[in-house]
């Protein structure tokens, strides 16, 4: 059993009279630990796989189990707790609480989960500490750059150490150099924590990164392979 | 953390929050002020007609509230006075003498409503004394003197020194009659009552109707209007074997206790169409609001929150907004009613209308804490209530439909 299995899945929009064939029978089997980017043209399908490995949107035909659960089997409700538990998702922007600090939205997930306020502060003191940004822990997003708002977020998505994190386009607000800091961070906690990471990019430099690096095109895979990992220092 | 979100998000558009506050606020100063003036305007009315004619409680014959005729007359024992000497609620009592009889000047004759009185009792207990348009009160070392109502007097065309037949059916069944000067015109701002009444001295009227020392009513004034019922509950008790009725001024006053028991139930649809433009206002502010933030909700669908956490989340903020403008709201609008409580509200300006309600110039208006909290209460229901929908919307949105809304 992999930790993730994507097995023949199609999915459809329907637009309109049209029906945009968005993935057309994709299989993909993640296993814990990887690093892997999922590179593509735009429209190629990515946010679209991401999406549906991240139980954001359902599947027209085909399957995906995520920690062996099948996640078009399970109620909206099931669905909320696994990406509760289970998934960190990390979005291009806009992915925090504006009203909230940056502290307090590595909390809020911990919030979820009734873990108790002591503790919860103290994690998430922690998480930003190793993110870089226990200086900055009381202010708010809009006063934090790009950068920094996307630490936060990978933060408050490993916080409560979920079997993957789902990155769509993670670095793609961000300049060349803070992209490449962002990416040095996700590998290190990759390596330390031995956390999963699966990101969506169509920047060469960014697939650097990854040892593993499937490649999208129309909607079907086109490459999938392991490789070297330009590795963080 | 979910309140202080509340709170946080209820403020980022503080333009907005603010306007829907004082939407709420205004909403809810009127409301209270009405029922103020709704509770000042229905004491006046009750006032009125207690202070001029009917006090608090009566103590009567048999058979008259019914029926009045002098033939269901009563007599004063001296267990009935102890009575009335004792009771703590009682501030003051007077006996009268009322019957129907006819009025005659040199001009017409008109049927009215002849009250005999003690004018030192009747001093105390009615504010007939203090309405003398014209001429002297009743004293009781004049026999044979009148007062009469103004706009009795005017169809009589008679005036102060001149004379007035009286005429009624004695005891017996004759018809007794007396001459008598008018001594005084008064005017309690009622024409219906002021047109129909002339009050002479008990003595005279007494010996008129040859009644000898029979009574048909006993007036009482309470310390406190609330203390009615309670005092009636007594007065029972005590002259139990006395043959008498005993009966407060809702029992003698029907119409009034109907009256406002009806308003009342008007005035609830009146509130209503308050609270339902307030609930538009909150719809319309919530909606909004929420429409700005749907990526910010897909964020947190897609991080795990619940949808039951969304829901809770935006009532709150709807919960929030109430608080504050029901502490604002009520504090503004007890303070204007107490204003008005005070000083009285003076609606001279609009006398004549006042005089076809029967209710006194000046109002003192006063709300319960009942009303508050029907006040308050109502205002968090229908914010709650006109929160459910938006937030039921927001919290069920797809998550990768929110998120695809950007900004
Ligand atoms: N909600 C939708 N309705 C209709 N068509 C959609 C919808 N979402 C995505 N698509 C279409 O599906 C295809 C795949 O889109 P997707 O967003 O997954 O691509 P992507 O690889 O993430 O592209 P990008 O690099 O631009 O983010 C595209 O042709 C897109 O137009
Ligand atoms: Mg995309």
């Amino acid at each position: 059993m992999s930790l993730i299995e994507v097995h023949n899945v199609i999915k459809n929009y329907i637009d309109g009279k049209n029906t945009v064939e968005a993935l057309r029978g994709v299989d993909i089997k993640i296993e814990t630990g990887e690093f892997t980017a999922i590179a593509g043209p735009s429209g190629s399908g990515k946010t679209t796989l991401l999406n549906l490995i991240g139980g954001l949107d359902t599947v027209t035909s085909g399957t995906i189990k995520v920690d062996d659960v099948e996640l078009s089997a399970v109620s909206i409700r099931r669905l909320s707790e696994m990406r509760l538990h289970k998934i960190g998702f990390v979005f291009q922007s806009y992915n925090l609480m504006p009203v909230l600090s940056a502290l307090e939205n590595v909390e809020f997930t911990m919030m979820l989960q009734s873990v108790p306020k002591r503790e919860r502060t103290r994690r998430a003191k922690e998480i930003l500490d190793k993110v870089g940004l226990s200086e900055h822990a009381h202010r708010r997003p809009p006063a934090l750059s790009g950068g920094q708002q996307q630490r936060v977020a990978v933060a408050r998505a490993i916080v409560s150490g979920p079997a993957v994190v789902l990155a769509d386009e993670p670095t793609a607000n961000l300049d060349s150099g803070t992209g490449a800091k962002l990416l040095d961070l996700m590998r290190t906690l990759n390596k330390t924590e031995n956390m999963t990471f699966i990101f969506s990019t169509h920047d060469p430099m960014v697939m650097d990164y990854a040892t593993r690096l499937i490649q999208l095109h129309d909607g079907a895979v086109r490459s999938d392979e392991m490789k070297n990992s330009k590795t963080a220092g | 953390m979910l309140l202080r979100m509340a709170w946080l998000n209820i403020w980022r558009n503080p333009k907005r929050t603010i306007i829907l506050l004082c939407s709420i606020i205004v909403g809810l100063v009127g409301i209270i002020f009405l029922m103020g003036f709704i509770r000042g305007w229905f004491d006046a009315m009750i006032n009125k007609t207690i202070r001029t004619y009917e006090g608090h409680m009566k103590i009567m014959g048999p058979g008259y509230n019914e029926n009045p005729i002098i033939e269901n007359h009563m007599r004063v024992t001296e267990k009935t006075q102890e009575w009335l000497a004792t009771d703590p609620a009682i501030s003051a009592s007077a006996e009268r003498v009322a019957v129907q009889g006819l009025a005659s000047s040199a001009h017409r004759s008109m049927i009215v409503k002849i009250i005999g009185i003690d004018p030192a009792n009747e001093r105390n207990v009615s504010v007939i004394a203090d309405s003398m348009r014209s001429g002297k009160f009743l004293d009781p070392d004049e026999r044979n003197s009148i007062i009469i109502g103004e706009p009795l007097a005017d169809k009589l065309k008679t005036g102060l020194g001149k004379r007035v037949v009286l005429m009624s059916q004695q005891l017996g069944g004759q018809i007794g009659s007396e001459a008598f000067k008018v001594k005084g015109v008064f005017n309690t701002g009622s024409t219906a009552y002021d047109e129909h009444t002339v009050y002479i001295l008990k003595s005279d009227a007494q010996r008129m109707l040859e009644f000898h020392n029979r009574i048909t009513e006993i007036v009482i004034l309470l310390d406190n209007i609330g203390n009615s019922d309670a005092t009636a509950a007594r007065a029972v008790a005590s002259l139990d074997n006395e043959n008498l009725e005993v009966l407060t001024w809702k029992e003698r006053l029907p119409f009034v206790t109907k009256s406002i028991e009806m308003s009342n139930k008007s005035m609830l649809f009146v509130y209503a169409v308050f609270y339902l433009a307030m609930a538009f206002g909150i719809l319309n502010a919530l909606l909004m609001s929420i429409g700005e933030r749907i990526h910010e909700f897909g964020v947190m669908m897609a991080i795990g929150t619940s949808r039951s956490i969304i829901v809770l989340m935006i009532l709150l903020e709807s919960v929030c907004i109430a608080t504050i403008a029901v502490v604002i709201g009520t504090a503004l609008g007890v303070s204007l009613v107490n204003f008005f409580g005070k000083t009285g509200m003076d609606l001279s300006a609009f006398a004549e209308a006042m005089e076809y309600i029967q209710a006194e110039n000046v109002l003192y208006l006063y709300v319960t804490p009942s009303d508050i909290a029907f006040a308050t209460i109502a205002t968090f229901l229908v914010a709650i209530l006109f929160s459910f929908y938006p937030a039921m919307k927001a919290s069920r949105m797809r998550p990768v439909d929110a998120l695809r809304k950007t900004g």
